[in-house]
């Protein structure tokens, strides 16, 4: 399954992601200035096809995904998930 | 003297000596590099895709693979995927060359963020810090 440029976009700036420009967009989310999790985008293409492994790492599963990309979950409720999951 | 001697002397563990896994460009060459093209020549041909693949080193000399890196691949739509399973990594591109030549550059990517974040790392990012560390060292 694909994920669009700027659905990645719109999660990166959602969850207030961090991002560096590299040869790729760089993103990787922190919390008390500990990094959490990262993923990344290839610049230049408008699909990208790995919607499921930068979902895995963004330790999301499929549902939560869903939500993230339809910009209904928030910073705070993707914190309380990787809380959950022991990841903080 | 020969590279593999001094090596030892300097008191770095041996060059990985599996024979699955790709150590050179030309090795490299040698996987499957069946396009998935579009428009002008385009081919109906079957892709064959393998399951997986040993890479032994990561196109950057700055970095040497020590220990050989697991890259599974699936294919996803006119998309192969390039998983370094140990650090949960991904590459994609049209055929399994540019996956993972793209899989190897995050790779690197990876390496010198982490290392470079070390103190800031949570734990699981210091796991795959401690992975890449053990697999891949510095020249």
């Amino acid at each position: 399954m694909t994920i669009k440029a700027h659905e990645f976009d719109h999660l990166v700036a959602k969850l207030e992601l961090k991002t560096r420009n590299s040869k790729d967009l760089l993103a990787w989310f922190e919390v008390d200035g500990k990094i959490i999790t990262r993923t990344r985008r290839s610049k230049g293409s408008r699909d990208l096809p790995m919607q499921h492994s930068i979902r895995q790492q963004l330790k999301l599963n499929e549902q939560q995904m869903k939500k993230a990309l339809g910009c209904t979950l928030t910073r705070n409720a993707y914190i309380d998930i990787l809380r959950t999951k022991g990841l903080l | 003297m020969a590279t593999a001697t001094k090596i030892k002397q300097m008191g770095q563990p041996p060059a990985i000596q599996s024979p699955e896994a790709v150590t050179s460009d030309e090795e490299f060459r040698k996987l499957l590099v069946t396009p998935v093209s579009r428009g002008y020549g385009k081919t109906d041909q079957p892709v064959t895709v393998p399951h997986q693949a040993l890479l032994g080193f990561v196109r950057d000399g700055r970095l040497r693979v020590y220990s050989p890196i697991r890259v599974k691949f699936t294919q996803e739509g006119q998309h192969i995927i390039a998983e370094a399973v140990e650090f949960n990594e991904f590459g994609f591109g049209e055929n399994v060359s540019e996956a993972l030549t793209d899989v190897q550059h995050a790779i690197v990517e990876l390496y010198f963020t982490l290392e470079k974040e070390q103190e800031r790392l949570g734990g699981d990012l210091q796991n795959v810090w401690g992975k890449l560390q053990k697999m891949i060292h510095v020249r």
